[in-house]
């Protein structure tokens, strides 16, 4: 298996990579590199069916190394909320870089959601560099050229919303469209 | 969190800085309008109102009160990431967050501030905000959600865990809340400052996901002004896929 569209691990695995990379490594900022979308395509996931799943050394190392970045183990007392085994990990592999998400597991630590960015994204060399490290809420803005104008507004108001016609989620069915949540007078 | 980047040597600048940083450190033992969980036991609602934040008869206002009164939270801002003291100031940093709601009585308030635990060595600067509001006022069930409210430390767009978290609520309570003053779609929130000022940043402007309308919506203050922009718009494939394109 030499590519892998998606895959979502559990921290079985992790686990028992921790030997492989022992020391720190530098983290560049190369903003040239460009993370993928992590949750557009479903994961493939190691689960209890029973079939192998092959991973290749450098993406493990790739693992291991976001592992220990973003949630060092060793240090005393770590929260539910800080161990690497409470953690998920998708893993993207293109164009020669590794990428990496790393998200809370809730369920681990008895929670029904993950905290509001509680995540991280790594770009990794398939030879063991992080490219680029990206913390949930550090990602700084970046206008594009051809950014839209901004327009006076009423605060906090859609530019499109229409009551009349709401487009809500897809997986959502009618009676969760437009529906008041509030005892209206 | 270790310093990996190398070497840092600290000047006079920096340690007065610190000295301030870490002075305001010791006061954030007991915020007011805070509640914190703890390790074995998070918050399962959070408490509202705010003491002395509304009520307010428009969202609107309620928005533009509560982004200073976040934002003036002990670290909740990390200032200019160019400036010299940044990554310090990010290490104390913190992410508060709050529901904005609608109540029986036509108005919207605010909860208290959830806050993300304050822990040196950890990358993540998170909140966990419980999913209901704990208002003695109203009977269990009868509030609007209406705004999921969090701080960013700078100019920092919303990251896939607020997306799938105001989903999330979504499904929970519903994509839209019916108000007096009309239908109202239920959104995320996160308020920044471009500022450095360590005392009472000022709110600058704030990004917004509104799952109703898959609008990634981008807003800055001009003066007394807000202008908005549409800066992206996520697609969604069913409930746990989705893409995000920007604009």
């Amino acid at each position: 298996m030499k590519r892998y569209a998606s895959l979502l691990l559990g921290l079985a695995a992790i686990g028992c990579t921790h030997a492989i990379v022992g020391a720190a490594v530098p983290v560049e900022d190369d903003r040239s590199v460009r993370f993928p979308e992590f949750f557009e395509q479903a994961p493939l996931q190691v689960g209890d069916a029973g079939q192998p799943l092959l991973l290749e050394g450098a993406v493990l190392r790739a693992l291991t190394l976001a592992a220990d970045d973003f949630l060092p183990e060793g240090r005393t007392g770590l929260p539910c909320t800080e161990r690497q085994a409470s953690h998920v990990f998708r893993v993207i592999q293109r164009e020669g870089i590794i990428f990496v998400r790393i998200d809370e597991d809730p369920a681990a630590c008895g929670q029904e959601h993950p905290g509001l960015d509680s995540g991280a994204r790594y770009a990794i060399s398939r030879d063991g560099r992080i490219l680029r490290r990206v913390l949930d809420g550090m990602e700084p803005y970046t206008a594009p050229v051809d950014a839209g104008a901004f327009e006076k507004a009423e605060l906090g108001v859609s530019p499109s919303f229409d009551p009349q016609r709401p487009a809500p989620l897809p997986f959502l069915g009618p009676s969760d469209a437009g529906a008041p949540d509030a005892q209206t007078p | 969190m270790r310093c990996r980047e190398g070497a840092w040597r600290p000047s006079a600048g920096h340690l007065a800085i610190l000295a301030a940083l870490t002075t305001g450190c010791a006061s954030t033992q007991r915020i007011p309008g805070v509640v914190q969980g703890t390790e074995g036991a998070p918050l399962r609602s959070i408490p509202g109102p705010m003491p002395a934040f509304g009520p307010f008869d428009t969202f609107s206002d309620a928005l533009q009160a509560a982004c200073p009164l976040i934002l003036g939270k002990p670290h909740a801002t990390a200032g200019r990431a160019t400036e010299q003291n940044f990554q310090l100031r990010w290490r104390l940093s913190r992410e508060y967050c709050a529901w904005l709601y609608y109540t029986p009585d036509r108005k919207f308030e605010m909860s208290m501030l959830a806050v993300g635990p304050l822990h040196d060595e950890s990358r993540k600067r998170t909140c966990g905000l419980p999913s209901t509001v704990d208002d003695p006022r109203y009977a269990p069930g009868s509030l609007g959600y209406v705004f999921v409210l969090h701080n960013h430390p700078y100019d920092n767009v919303l990251s896939d865990l607020d997306i799938r978290f105001i989903v999330a609520m979504a499904v929970e309570h519903g994509v839209t809340v019916k108000t007096q003053g009309g239908v109202v779609p239920l959104s995320i929130v996160a308020f920044f400052s471009l500022s450095s000022s360590l005392e009472n940043p000022p709110c600058d402007g704030f990004f917004q996901y509104i799952p109703a309308t898959g609008e990634l919506l981008r807003w800055l203050r001009d003066d007394n002004d807000w202008g908005r922009q549409v800066i992206g718009r996520v697609e969604w494939l069913d409930d746990t896929r989705y893409r995000i394109v920007r604009e």
